[in-house]
């Protein structure tokens, strides 16, 4: 039974204050343009947050007790800071994070990921005017790319929201480039600490793929830039279906993540089950998706904790093992029956064995399976 | 015998497990589920962490033979086939967003004849509210004012309590809302629930029921409410 307080009003009406100093016009539809006569005079000027630090990323897969299993944020890297006793008054990083979004699992099309690299800038201790100073900033940064202001536009919202145990309300500003949401900048006025105080943080971010993705000068630019081979078909929201799960998959691997039915291994084994079943009717090829995925991954600097080798090893033996699952669903939703037989098993023996073992009426649904050969 | 409904009055993973655990063992080895976590999910950071949650708490009730797997549905998405699933799972939050988002996205409908269709169906405090007749157990969740009060009903004429601790105040908000708005309310404990099959509404753990004055009955497991 959640209740968290609303002051949603006194902040929209501060945050608007600061939003015409930085050049966003109110429309009567509560989103805001850009006004492009104070926008017009800093494209191009050096970008001051540029000068912040960057430092290296967190692991994708968090220590227990933190917020999520697995890093959904650059701006997660405060609860190692916090971890690791820094003092956060006057903290600044800019981190280029891997991070997961489980989320989006079943809800994946062209444009969208389970796992990014999140571009994350955040100050600790500062006040809502250096936010929207900030946000202007992130503006500016899709202005270099496009300096049409007619093609965007803002929204302000407050939020309540939740890390764990933590309860706080965020301003939420969210930047959007032809209809597509391209970046955001929140601030939380009062974030509660582990010492019991409380910090202001500011941030902007923007995933690195969605960001070069929706500012692609050339239209046929597919969102998983290196797997231009793939996208050889008219539907690219399957192709992108097929090749997320993979991608995401690798990452965890190469991370050190090994598939389990217990988290973190429950997630990895859930997303290799949508590429085993969403390959079924385009059969591409699995090593090649993975050699990609890890020097994508390489390129974008994740360590490599589990190498490319050890990584195919344990991708393989897992979709072999997802296949056999999908046999037994298979057979249990379409006539009801259960099949006995051990998924770890490689597929040629695992059929062998249902072969041996089970009626005419489960053997002839069994060979209607489009089954792949994994097993190579 | 099919266990149909299985309405539990909140808890942590380990809490509910038992009762949990009776939902999990209905379903087939490699069951997909659909979870619905719209009462508590309304951020990013809150909607992954509500991805955690069932995750683990489906690792609780999975092995190496067992092949549990789920999808979310929030709002803004769209309208998922409940018939494509083995379950429905509706977690807690808050019951009135919960009610209220439900119903302006047609999910209500969906569920109500999915319900009504046989469907499995697990809620937990708040989903466990709205199959009741009344929300008006947790009325001081009505923090956007929501006109409306009304659940599915489908626990004859039932409305549900959630989070029992048997607290005298408690027990006084009870009798209140019963005077007050004509219910007959089960009060679950944390780690209660409630089962409804083709036998009528059983009980798993303890429950009281609460009538405008009549003696408060007390439930237990394996006993059907009359």
């Amino acid at each position: 039974m959640e209740k968290i307080p609303n002051q949603e009003k006194e902040a929209i009406s501060r945050s608007e204050n600061f939003a015409t100093s930085i050049g966003l016009v109110i429309q009567s539809d509560g989103k805001y343009f850009l006004d492009g006569k104070i926008y017009a005079k800093d494209i191009q000027n050096e970008n001051p947050l540029e000068h912040i630090p960057t430092i290296k990323p967190d692991k994708v897969l968090r220590p227990e007790g933190d917020t999520t299993i697995f890093t959904s944020a650059g701006i997660q890297h405060l609860e190692t800071l916090e971890r690791d006793k820094i003092n956060l008054e006057g903290e600044k990083f800019a981190i280029e994070q891997p991070v997961v979004r489980s989320q989006f699992m079943d809800k994946i099309r062209e444009g969208y990921s389970t796992a990014f690299i999140d571009e994350t800038v955040a100050q600790f201790g500062v006040s809502i005017e250096d936010f929207f100073d900030m946000c202007k900033q992130m503006v500016l940064n899709s202005l270099n790319h496009d300096a049409d202001v007619q093609k965007y536009f803002v929204t302000i919202e407050n939020q309540d929201d939740r890390w764990g145990q933590k309860k706080f309300t965020k301003l939420v500003v969210t930047l959007y480039y032809g209809g597509d949401e391209v970046s955001e900048g929140i601030y939380i006025d009062k974030f509660p600490k582990i010492d019991g105080q409380t910090t202001s943080i500011s941030e902007i971010c923007r995933g690195t793929e969605r960001f070069n993705w929706v500012h692609r000068k050339n239209n046929d630019q597919p969102y998983f830039i290196g797997f231009e081979e793939f996208y050889n078909l008219e539907n690219r929201d399957n192709i992108a279906r097929i090749i997320d799960p993979i991608r995401t998959a690798t990452l965890m691997l190469m991370q050190g993540v090994t598939p389990s039915h217990k988290d973190p291994g429950f997630r990895l084994r859930q997303l290799i089950k949508r590429f085993v079943e969403r390959n079924m009717e385009f059969s591409f090829s699995e090593n090649r998706l993975l050699d990609l995925s890890y020097d994508y991954w390489l390129k974008s600097n994740v360590e490599g904790i589990v190498g490319k080798d050890e990584t195919i090893k344990l991708l393989k033996k897992e979709i072999v093992r997802a296949q056999n699952v999908y046999i037994v669903s298979c057979i249990e939703k379409d006539i009801g029956k259960k099949i006995k037989v051990d998924v770890n098993l490689n597929t040629d023996e695992f059929v062998k064995r249902i072969h041996s073992s089970s009626s005419e009426e489960i053997i002839r649904a069994v060979k209607n399976i489009n089954l792949q050969d994994y097993d190579k | 015998m099919i266990n149909k409904l299985f309405l539990g009055g909140g808890g942590d993973i380990e809490m509910s497990y038992a009762f949990d655990k009776l939902f999990f063992d209905s379903l087939p080895q490699n069951a997909n589920i659909l979870y619905i976590p719209v009462a508590m999910a309304t951020t990013m950071a809150k909607k992954e962490a509500c991805f955690d949650w069932f995750s683990k708490l489906i690792s609780n009730h999975s092995d190496n033979d067992r092949n549990i797997d789920f999808s979310m549905w929030n709002s803004g998405e769209s309208l998922p086939n409940l018939h494509n699933y083995n379950a429905v799972y509706v977690g807690g939050g808050n019951t009135y967003r919960l009610l209220s988002v439900l119903e302006k996205t047609g999910t209500l409908d969906l569920l109500r004849r999915y319900i009504e269709s046989g469907g499995v169906y697990y809620g937990g405090s708040a989903g466990a509210v709205i199959v009741g007749k009344s929300l008006r157990t947790v009325e001081e969740e009505n923090l956007e004012n929501y006109s409306k009060h009304d659940g599915i009903d489908f626990i004859n004429k039932l409305s549900i309590f959630p989070h029992f601790s048997g607290s005298e105040e408690q027990k006084s908000i009870i009798q209140n809302i019963c005077g007050s708005h004509a219910l007959k309310i089960a009060a679950l404990p944390e780690g209660s629930g409630l089962i409804i099959n083709d036998r009528g509404i059983n009980v798993y753990g303890n429950m009281y029921l609460y009538e405008q004055e009549k003696k408060t009955l007390f439930y237990t497991s394996g006993e059907i409410i009359k």
